[in-house]
Parts: structure tokens; sequence; C-alpha cells
């Protein structure tokens, strides 16, 4: 990156980006892509990222459940993951590992198999007439699907969704920055943003590593962007949700779907996830809550009992009030986009493809009303 | 390759390694006591079988999985010799069930 000189020029941007999470590098991708001067900020390694916690699940099944457009816009993503997989390989030479086998939500006893039903059920007749392809599975069909690993006593059956996948969200990150720095993007780690001021059609962001202005500014910062949307007086109600995980040694594969709290990867590795604290920001592992999360997956398959753990990590999901996206904007020169979802790994594909024009064009995708922070200020 | 420092004066007790008996000082782990044997390959890796050995000697590499007494997947950089103790180089992915 050829931007270690103090020439003020060098500093200007079409499009400045807060936040080199999932959510922001994505952005970035389609931005530079289209051929705009974009830069991209970010905090350091010890910035909370939920870009490198997370459990990298691809995923539409339950969500949107009272915003249609969300349950929607969440199955654009999924259609949209193969040919992005296939463009983030080609311009980085970096496979994401993204594998769509369909997905399972497992229920362990009648009551979550009944409310699991209800809330597919529910999210169906808010599709309609557009059909909404999930469905409950029992028992004995999902035991016939996963002949390698045996089910728990438990288990009643499970929700299905053939566009449920998962991808290597380490190997994401890492290939949506290398594609921002192969498209003439830059990136800049450590330069956390304190001070953001306006002068003319311009934004003058304040780093300790300098200052940078550019005409569109896009904040995309994870549980930080409440506070730096508020120094552009947008309100973005966010607030951090603790998810602990846990990673076994590796075994010879035998859980060839992705599931909601538990998976195999590619390298035979179980990940067992994952917790729902609100405990502020901490990201401290907790002895009582990995037992609640190595007891489930037992419940689910009782084999892994028998694996040794030899991983565990917390992360701070961002959450929204209602726990969907918020695209919210400026809609004045110079002009901010403020964006906080926790959905970041699953809508890569759309953030790369859709939100450019949005940013560049103001051609906002359509629906895109409903996903605005006013929703929340009745 | 690896030869002792010293002549350690310690007891000693047996083990079987690849069907091999050895005799190696009881404060040894499984690692040290097969580096000083001269046996260098500890695993093979579940896709190209490529041979692996003990590389950190301190359990975070995970490339010295070897079986022990039938169970896979330990690490012989961090389990000490025991007398009987029956150790086999571990061939890709552990199964689940064993």
């Amino acid at each position: 990156m050829d931007l270690g000189t103090t020439d003020k020029k060098d500093h200007h941007a079409d499009v400045l980006i807060i936040g080199g999470g999932i959510v922001g590098s994505a952005v970035a991708f389609g931005i530079a892509e289209t051929g705009a001067r974009t830069i991209m900020l970010d905090e350091g390694d010890r910035a909370f990222r939920a870009a490198r916690g997370n459990f990298g699940l691809v995923w539409y099944q339950g969500k949107g459940q009272g915003m249609r457009r969300y349950q929607e816009w969440s199955l654009e993503a999924t259609r949209l993951w193969p040919d992005f997989a296939e463009k983030l390989q080609a311009k980085t030479g970096i496979d994401v590992s993204y594998r769509k086998p369909g997905g399972f939500n497992f229920c362990v006893g009648d009551g979550e198999y009944e409310s699991r039903r209800n809330l597919i059920e529910k999210i169906r007749r808010e599709a309609a007439p557009e059909p909404y392809d999930c469905r409950m599975m029992d028992r004995k069909t999902l035991q016939e699907l996963l002949p390698d690993i045996k089910l728990g006593d438990g288990v009643v059956g499970a929700s299905y969704s053939a566009h449920d996948g998962h991808v290597n969200p380490l190997a994401l990150l890492r290939a949506l920055h290398a594609g921002i720095k192969s498209l003439g993007g830059y990136y800049f780690p450590g330069h956390p943003v304190f001070d953001i001021a306006q002068s003319g059609d311009r934004f003058i962001l304040k780093t300790p590593g300098g200052s940078f202005t550019a005409p569109k500014l896009v904040i995309a910062a994870g549980n930080g962007t409440g506070r730096l949307a508020q120094m552009v007086g947008i309100n973005m109600p966010v607030r951090p949700e603790k998810g602990e995980i846990l990673a076994t040694e590796r075994t010879a594969p035998c859980l060839p779907f992705p599931c909601n709290r538990i998976q195999q990867t590619a390298e035979g590795s179980f990940l067992l996830g994952a917790s729902q604290e609100d405990s502020g920001f901490d990201v401290q592992i907790k002895t009582r809550v990995i037992q609640d999360i190595s007891s489930r997956a037992k419940k689910v398959f009782p084999v892994l009992g028998k694996l040794k753990i030899v991983r565990s990590w917390a992360a701070l999901r961002v959450l929204t009030p209602d726990k969907m996206p918020i695209y919210e904007t400026s809609g004045s020169s110079p002009e901010v986009f403020a964006i906080a979802l926790h959905s970041g790994v699953t809508l890569a594909s759309l953030h790369a493809t859709r939100l450019p024009e949005w940013i560049l064009d103001g051609r906002p995708p359509r629906g895109f009303h409903n996903f605005r922070a006013r929703r929340f200020h009745v | 390759m690896f030869k002792r420092l010293n002549d350690v004066d310690e007891p000693t007790v047996t083990v079987t390694i690849e069907e091999r008996p050895l005799s190696v000082p009881a404060s040894d782990t499984v690692a040290a006591a097969m580096l000083a044997a001269g046996l260098t390959t500890t695993r093979t890796t579940p896709i190209s079988e490529a041979h692996r050995g003990p590389y950190c000697m301190i359990g975070a590499c995970f490339e010295c999985l070897v079986e022990i007494d039938g169970m896979a997947n330990q690490q012989a950089c961090q389990t000490l010799v025991r007398d009987g103790m029956n150790v086999k180089v571990q061939k890709g992915l552990r199964d689940i069930e064993s």
C-alpha cells in the first residue's frame, strides 16, 4: 500500500468506510469493484471483532419473522452466495469453503419441536403468496440423512432448509481484505476514528494516523456504530450480546450438514455454540456457559461427549432491538450510511453486490425503507 | 538425529512404539521418547497422508498426534510415558466412535 506519505490528497476518497470486519469489508469490496476510490479504516488487533469469533453460518431458515423484507433479503443473499464465493476465489485465490448442503435446527423435546414449527408456520404465512422453503423433519428422516452419527434419545426432529450453508468465516474476512486490495482499495488498520467533522460537501475523519476526507461515509463498525453514528446525528440503537463457542479435536467427517448450534468444519473439528449473554463489552469465557453448551451438544449427539474440547472463545454479536438489520442514511450531502446487523456472514454476498448502488448512486434496493432505524422511533 | 544431553541416572519404563519395545527414562514425554529413538513421524495427514512430527513441543501445534492404547488424537509432547504404554503413529483423522 503506497500511502505512507503525508500528502493530503492521498487521504481523500470517494467513499470512506469505518469498520474492517465482514460487514465493512463486504461493502468496501463492492464499492472498490466499481472503481470508486475506497478507503477502509479499522481499529487494531484488540478490537471486539464478531468477524473473528463467529460460527460461519450462511443462514436463511427462521429469520425475518415480523419483517417479511428481511426474510426475502436473507434468501436473496443465500442465492447470491455461490457466485460470490467463486468471485472471491477468482480475485484472490482464497477458497472460503462455502458449502450449501442445507441445514438443520435440532429440536430436543416436544416443546422445542412445537415452538419451532409454530415459528416456521408463522413465517410461512407472512411470506405468502411466495413459498417459504423451510420445513419440519421428523426424527426418523433426520437420522436417515445422518447415517454416520447417532441422534440422542431426546431429539424429536429438526427444521430444515435447503438454502442454508456455511463458510469459513476467517477465510472470508481474509478474502475480502485481499479482494479490496486487488481492486485498488485501501485498508488502514490501527486507525480508530475519534472525530467526524463536516466541511462543505465532505466529511473529515480524525484518526491517530491522520485525517481522511470523503463526500460519502459508511459506518459499519459493529458495536461501535452507535457511538460513531451519533457524531453525525444518526441514532443507531445497537448493543453487544456475548456468544461463546467451543471447538473439539478433529475427527473423520460424519456431520455433512451445518446446524444452528453444532457443525463440523472442513478440517474435522466440531464447533459447538452458542450462548446468548447480555454482559456488555465482556469477552470472558464462563465455565457454566461452556457446560451448558457441551451438555446441549451431547443431547443432540451423545458421541460428542467422547471428544476433547481444544479451544473456546467468546465474541460479541451486534444486536439491534428487533435483531434485524438497520440500514440508515442521512439523505443529505455529504452523505452518511450506517449499517448495523448481526448476520454479516450471510449478508456479505448481498452487501457486496447491492449496496454500492445505494451508496454511490442513491438507488436503494427494493423495500429498503423497512430497514431504516426510524422503525424504532415511535 | 536427536541425542540426549547426558546419561541420566533415573528409572526407566518400557513402552511399545510402533510394535517396538523401548526402554526410556520415566520422565520422558512420548514425543521425546520417539525422537530419541529416531522416530520422527508421529502422524500422517488426513488428505495428502504427508508425514508430520513434533514441532512446537509445547502443546500448541497439534502436529504430534499419536494413538496411545487405542485412543487417537493424543498429543505426544504433552503425555508422559508410562510402563506398558502402547503407542502408534496416527493415520489421518480420528474416528469419532473410537
